[in-house]
């Protein structure tokens, strides 16, 4: 069943144009086919992909099963991202790690059976200095304790699901990358 | 550990191949005036075109360099690593060596390669060591086994041991991924010769490389499979056993398995290929290169499809009707007394003009002279034919090798994959190198082509003879003219056999195009009308073949004595007064004809299958029988003068 939309193709045409080649805009149409097959990229999104990019399918499979943040198996609707490098590990990362799978009945990698959570172990989120962070959505919490972590799951228990890719207003319509 | 090298070793053949392909693209570019350049390899100055990697100058020189992912028709990726050796060059100012990967450095003035220094030798084996490390080793039971680049290249280059005591990576041993191929990624070395033939050579990207690091593996789009018609050549080109052939699986040990030259007779094409067979049974089929045909690819048709040499189908004892109406089996001295009384009884009681005969467009040249010899030379008939088909005989003004270079290329009516595999392979090339290729399901698309006087028309020749004429004034108009592609192996082999009637018949004359009619739709009428009271069918079927199905049925339900030589029961033996089994194209000696006018003659591979004869020893048995006793011991000695017994590499 092909979700992409006229909408979508649009978008999709104005990330082609950027580029000399329509191969190129590979990686951000597939930023594209994650937010519409919401958050993940089952088979039929990359032939989605394939086909209007006019690349072959093994080839967007190659790169998409490259890259870790693009999902291949259907995720949750609020992905706890626990940063797991060093900063944010001396600072209790495995600690506040393993008390979110205490409290959801998960593992690290694991969604509820709900579909509404997850924790996950991730790389550096890049705020060494306020660690240990953690990422919901595109929203960061610093400094994270088991409180903020309360808290959290107590919000999102009924709020619904974020846009797991960037906001489209944080990607350049015109310009470089 | 030890960094000393191993025994010398001669090349495998597709080594072999592999150098020779280096060395025939050397003198192309030579010949077209590319630049060169000078640089010298274990203290031998070579001269090599500009462009020229160094792996294979470095083969050029007589110097020799391990490789798994360097193949010298696929672009260089460097990916296996294998192909270090130390190069020296003039680098900021000053002359510095390094150990580079040969196969994706291009071979530049006053470089100083060494391959067999310590350092290289220790950097040879280091790598394999990486590759061997995640490799199972369960050589006991693969079918690369023992004519396998790691293996040779183990013994050869390897470490004699290794310091890897982890756990190797685990996957579903044995996963078939399409009909013919099975694939094993645990042997996989990820050189991606695969993937690279899929997207390059075939142009399907049917196989791709998924994941990364340790943890790639290739296979079909996910969840699919490889459905091409090339995918037996990968099967050929990997350099491990990662992708077998579910055919030959277990099959033999490729060194109890004897290669003998032939070519595949499933299409007209003609390619060259290398029949492996074991105790006299055929158990495989592999390409053989040949730069004007298939260079060193087989389509999975000719690959696969030959297994049916083996077929418990087929024919292997001679049928007669019997009083009943019912086909008997019976043995061949009665078979072809039977054949012989009828042919004396016709042409005594009703003349010449009683007598036809349809020559075979799937067996060879020689064949045909023998039928010609007993119908023509014996008994003056002229009802001779061969053409089943309504088109215009005459060669192709595009060869197999000119399709690379064209800029437009139209296909009208057929898949030219499958059709006509080797003109596929080209335009793939030539659709690499820009050119717009085209295919329409019927003469209707041709208004929507524009068609320009650069344009090649391919057509094949299945269609009804109004669309010849349409194909012809639009192509006429544009000034670009359109190739008839043959579908038979020997499409021509009866002409050249002076089966009509030509005097001199000559490939020259076939470029041009015949005049003369040689439509079995003359000897098909006077069979219904009951002009014709017998007729041999040399290995063809024109009930099922013939586009007017009407008439061929009606011409072999008339009362006339028919005899059929099949290797399989079809629609016309199950008409046929007298079936006689023959051999396949594995069993037989002879010359073809392929679809651009290439004379190939092959030996006989394999002994015929118990119960069957070659064609053109029935034909000498039937002359002799008829008091034509022919001094011929093998079938060129029938070969008409001016016929040069072609090459095949």
């Amino acid at each position: 069943m092909a979700k992409f939309t006229d909408d979508t193709k649009r978008r999709l045409d104005a990330l082609i144009a950027r580029y000399p080649t329509a191969k190129a805009a590979l990686l951000p149409a597939l930023w594209v086919a994650q937010e519409v097959y919401g958050g993940w990229l089952p088979p039929e999104a990359m032939q989605e992909v394939a086909d209007h990019l006019g690349v072959p399918a093994s080839d967007v499979a190659g790169v998409a099963t490259f890259y870790t943040m693009y999902n291949k198996r259907p995720v949750a609707h609020h992905r706890i991202e626990i940063c797991q490098n060093v900063a944010c590990m001396v600072n209790g990362a495995d600690e506040l790690i393993g008390y979110c799978e205490r409290k959801l009945g998960i593992h690290a990698g694991e969604m509820t059976a709900d579909g509404t959570f997850s924790v996950e172990r991730v790389e550096c989120l890049g705020a060494c200095c306020h660690a240990p962070a953690l990422m919901v959505g595109s929203t960061y919490y610093e400094n994270a304790t088991e409180q903020t972590v309360d808290k959290l799951i107590e919000e999102l228990a009924n709020m619904p699901s974020e846009s797991v890719n960037p906001p489209q207003s944080q990607m350049p319509e015109q310009g470089e990358f | 550990m030890s960094t000393q090298n191993g025994p010398d070793r001669p090349k495998t053949p597709a080594e072999s191949a592999d150098v020779n392909k280096v060395v025939t693209d050397t003198k192309a570019a030579q010949d077209a005036g590319v630049p060169m350049v000078s640089l010298v390899v274990d203290g031998k100055s070579v001269s090599v075109p500009k462009g020229t990697l160094v792996i294979e100058a470095a083969f050029s020189a007589g110097s020799d360099i391990p490789y798994f992912c360097y193949h010298p028709r696929l672009t260089s990726v460097g990916a296996c690593r294998m192909c270090l050796a130390s190069v020296e060059l003039e680098m900021f100012g000053q002359r510095r060596a390094s150990i580079m990967a040969t196969c994706t450095v291009p071979a530049a003035d006053g470089m100083v390669i060494k391959t067999t220094t310590p350092d290289v030798k220790k950097a040879q084996n280091g790598v394999l060591e990486l590759i061997l490390a995640n490799h199972p080793l369960d050589c006991p039971v693969c079918d690369r086994g023992g004519e396998c680049p790691l293996q040779n290249m183990t013994i050869s280059y390897g470490p004699p041991n290794t310091r890897f005591i982890e756990d190797k990576r685990r996957y579903v041993k044995a996963l078939p991924i399409s009909d013919h191929v099975v694939l094993d990624r645990e042997r996989c070395i990820t050189c991606m010769r695969c993937t690279r033939f899929a997207s390059e050579v075939a142009g399907d990207s049917k196989l791709g490389l998924i994941n990364r690091g340790a943890q790639s593996e290739v296979g079909p789009f996910l969840g699919g499979t490889f459905d091409s018609n090339f995918s037996g050549n990968t099967i050929e080109i990997c350099p491990v056993g990662a992708l077998t052939s579910r055919q030959f699986r277990f099959k033999g040990r490729p060194w109890e398995v004897k290669s003998s030259d032939s070519i595949c007779t499933k299409c007209s094409n003609g390619c060259n290929i290398a029949v492996g067979h074991r105790m006299g049974e055929v158990v495989r089929i592999n390409g053989r290169v040949n730069e004007d045909i298939n260079e060193e690819w087989t389509c999975d048709k000719g690959k696969f499809g030959n297994a049916d040499v083996n077929s418990p189908e087929r024919l292997t004892v001679p049928l007669i009707r019997d009083a009943h109406g019912a086909l008997v089996e019976t043995d061949w001295d009665t078979a072809l007394s039977a054949v012989v009384t009828n042919l004396q009884y016709v042409a005594e009681n009703y003349g010449s003009a009683s007598l036809a005969a349809i020559g075979t467009t799937t067996g060879t040249v020689e064949d045909n002279v023998l039928l010609n010899k007993l119908y023509r030379g014996v008994y003056s008939a002229t009802n001779l034919a061969y053409q089943l088909n309504e088109a215009p005989r005459r060669l192709p003004k595009a060869s197999i090798v000119s399709v690379e270079k064209a800029q437009h290329i139209v296909s009208i009516g057929m898949d030219l994959a499958y059709d006509q595999p080797m003109y596929y392979l080209r335009s793939v090339k030539a659709q690499r190198n820009g050119a717009v290729v085209v295919s329409i399901d019927s003469v209707i698309g041709l208004g929507d082509v524009a068609l320009t006087p650069e344009s090649v028309v391919l057509v094949p020749d299945t269609l009804a003879a109004a669309d010849y004429q349409v194909i012809d004034s639009a192509c006429s108009a544009a000034g670009c003219g359109y190739s008839v592609l043959a579908s038979d192996a020997n499409a021509y082999g009866p002409y050249l056999a002076g089966l009509d009637g030509t005097e001199a018949p000559s490939v020259s004359d076939l470029s041009v195009g015949l005049d003369a009619s040689s439509k079995a739709t003359d000897v098909l009428s006077g069979l219904s009308a009951g002009s014709i009271k017998h007729v041999f069918v040399m290995g063809s079927d024109p009930v099922t073949h013939m586009r007017d199905s009407r008439l061929a049925n009606a011409a072999f339900s008339s009362d006339a004595f028919v005899v059929v030589t099949s290797q399989f029961m079809n629609a016309t033996t199950a008409k046929a007064s007298v079936v006689l089994p023959i051999a396949s194209f594995s069993e037989t000696a002879g010359s073809y004809l392929n679809v651009d006018g290439q004379l190939q003659t092959v030996d006989a591979v394999v002994p015929p299958k118990a119960g069957t004869r070659p064609q053109w020893q029935v034909m000498l048995e039937l002359n002799a029988r008829v008091g034509n006793p022919l001094p011929v011991f093998t079938p060129s000695d029938v070969l008409p003068a001016g016929l040069v017994p072609g090459g095949s590499e």
